[in-house]
């Protein structure tokens, strides 16, 4: 690999051990993905810490033992760097009904203690805990051109389709060894000759008239990505504007389905103000051509209901996370209405956007309904597994191709439809 | 009687393993959620391997699927708790598990001009020997019938 003069002088050990350790490692990554050179990012996003720091290690990610190694080397973070959600609220650790402790499943107390000494080990590094998976939306905000290392995938796609910015979907190790030394190899979406579109879909008129809810966008991303795969779509006859959480929803669903996170959106996305610009400079002869019909989204509205029946055991909405917007959309909702015992009505956002929602008394709003609002953490950072059957109302594509493995079963509706789930505990579809 | 054939393939993550393949023709996660960090058992519901431990293994997969996590969770598994496979051998290495690999200190080879997947069965006796990150890596298959 080529290295700049402050690189080769970071891995010389000039600068510090840390940087000299992640420069040694990151070298090594570049090699094994052939990176030619390293580019210069101007923010990290990583993995939280585990949560019991390897004392229960069926609780962690696996990022602790590397985040302890860099800070005994008292290493610092070079560039913005932010972390996404953990397991739990740690505040609210022992109070049930939430993720962390539902039906009886909990996290062993180590898991918390991990939680706050990993938060402490963090922050000497310099690290903000966001513990938010939409840093885009706030704090880091991705400028077009910039290089980032985003270990969060929704928020790669909307960085990479949205802003301009180039960032793959980063993994939870060596996005930690970007933060350090402020650079990465420079490999997948890194360059510009992958990302290129490489399948074209064009949206009917129809389609275009007719998305709405969060739940459409999640199903036009869903079935976009599923059919794409490793290939990056070129949409075609897209709406002339879109709403930051409608392009929140539909980044999202690029994770699950998509292999590389990317919409080059006709239009929309910087780099593709004509469909010959979204591929790159002109249409590859061949290229495959897929029509978007309004049957296609109803099809995966059917094949995300995967529940035997319409008895609702929780609702979960902000996947990705929630913005105040939103937050007070659904307050709106819920304003006067009361839960059904039966369900478990889950809302997720970061701290700053619950902060404000909890000033603007939003948050009183929502819990007097008897539904749960909360921060840092997601239904999908949960002991599920140990759950039991349960059905989950969501409008959330990502929620459920994540929880696939899981055994859960889902219920896929509007935001209305789960707010009347939430009321009846019974869940009727009206989209269709 | 026994047979053997060797596959010539790149090095991802260096290093030298023998084992037993365990062989998926569906894509993996080592996420802690779906690989187990304590037990190396999968856990993904619907998976051809549901319930398999992948421990001391040379795991033959496709490639990726899941949480960019699965790096730190390979990493985890085979250095710290000692559950992970002794080697991954993909169609296509994806840099989530390269990362893991090297973490992990196991060898990693992809690159093949046959299909591994294909040309592995579980239970068959796997020598990886995988020198140099981007060099040469040769894979030595042991098939007792």
């Amino acid at each position: 690999m080529r290295l700049s003069k402050y690189e080769k002088e970071m891995l010389e050990g000039k600068h510090s051990k840390a940087k000299q350790k992640a420069m040694e490692n990151l070298i090594k990554f570049g090699e094994a993905v052939e990176a030619e050179e390293m580019v210069s990012i101007v923010s990290a996003h990583i993995f939280a810490p585990d949560s019991t720091m390897g004392k229960i290690p069926k609780y962690d990610y696996g990022t602790g033992p590397i985040y302890e190694e860099f800070a005994e080397l008292e290493a610092k973070v070079s560039v913005l760097t932010t972390t996404d959600p953990c397991f739990m609220q740690t505040d609210k650790f022992s109070e049930s009904g939430y993720p962390w402790n539902y039906r009886g499943v909990r996290f062993p107390v180590e898991c918390r203690d991990g939680m706050v000494k990993g938060r402490q080990l963090l922050d000497t590094m310099g690290i903000i805990n966001t513990f938010s998976c939409i840093p885009y939306l706030n704090l880091s905000i991705p400028k077009l051109g910039d290089y980032h290392a985003w270990c969060e995938s929704n928020a790669a796609c909307y960085a990479n389709s949205i802003c301009g910015a180039k960032t793959n979907r980063e993994n939870s190790i060596t996005a930690f060894y970007a933060a350090i030394t402020g650079v990465h190899p420079k490999h997948g979406l890194m360059c510009d000759e992958n990302r290129k579109g490489g399948i074209l879909f064009e949206l009917d008129d129809e389609v275009v008239r007719n998305l709405g809810d969060i739940s459409d966008w999640n199903a036009l991303g869903g079935f976009i990505g599923m059919k794409a795969y490793d290939k990056i779509p070129v949409v075609t006859n897209f709406p002339k504007k879109i709403s930051i959480e409608h392009a929140k929803a539909l980044s999202a669903t690029a994770s699950p389905a998509l292999h590389h996170p990317k919409l080059n959106l006709v239009g929309i996305s910087p780099d593709s103000p004509t469909i010959e610009a979204a591929f790159g400079g002109k249409i590859p002869k061949g290229a495959e051509k897929i029509r978007v019909t309004l049957n296609d989204l109803q099809s995966i509205y059917e094949m995300l209901n995967t529940a035997e029946d319409s008895d609702v055991d929780i609702v979960a909405i902000g996947c990705p996370f929630l913005n105040l917007n939103e937050i007070r959309e659904i307050a709106t909702k819920l304003s006067g209405k009361k839960m059904s015992s039966n369900v478990a009505f889950w809302l997720q956002t970061d701290i700053s956007t619950y902060l404000m929602a909890e000033f603007l008394g939003l948050t009183h709003v929502i819990e007097k309904t008897g539904a749960k609002i909360y921060h840092d953490t997601c239904m999908g950072n949960g002991p599920a597994d140990k759950w039991g059957k349960v059905n989950i109302a969501t409008n959330s594509f990502k929620n459920i191709k994540l929880f696939a493995g899981r055994g859960q079963t889902f219920l896929f509706g509007t935001l209305e439809d789960l707010v009347n789930a939430g009321v009846s505990g019974k869940f009727v579809s009206t989209r269709w | 009687m026994t047979t053997t054939k060797t596959l010539k393939g790149v090095t991802r993550s260096e290093g030298t393993a023998e084992g037993e393949a365990l062989v998926s023709s569906q894509l993996i996660s080592h996420f802690m959620y779906d690989i187990e960090n304590d037990t190396g058992i999968i856990r993904m519901v619907n998976h051809e391997l549901n319930g398999k431990c992948v421990t001391n293994k040379i795991l033959v997969y496709p490639s990726v699927i899941g949480p960019t996590g699965g790096a730190s969770g390979l990493f985890l598994k085979s250095k710290i708790t000692k559950v992970g496979p002794k080697a991954i051998i993909c169609r296509r290495v994806d840099p989530i598990d390269i990362a893991g690999a090297l973490a992990g200190e196991i060898p990693a080879v992809d690159g093949f001009r046959e299909d591994p997947v294909k040309e592995i069965e579980t239970g068959d006796w796997v020598e990886v020997k995988a020198e140099k990150i981007g060099g040469e890596a040769i894979i030595k298959i042991t098939r007792k019938s």
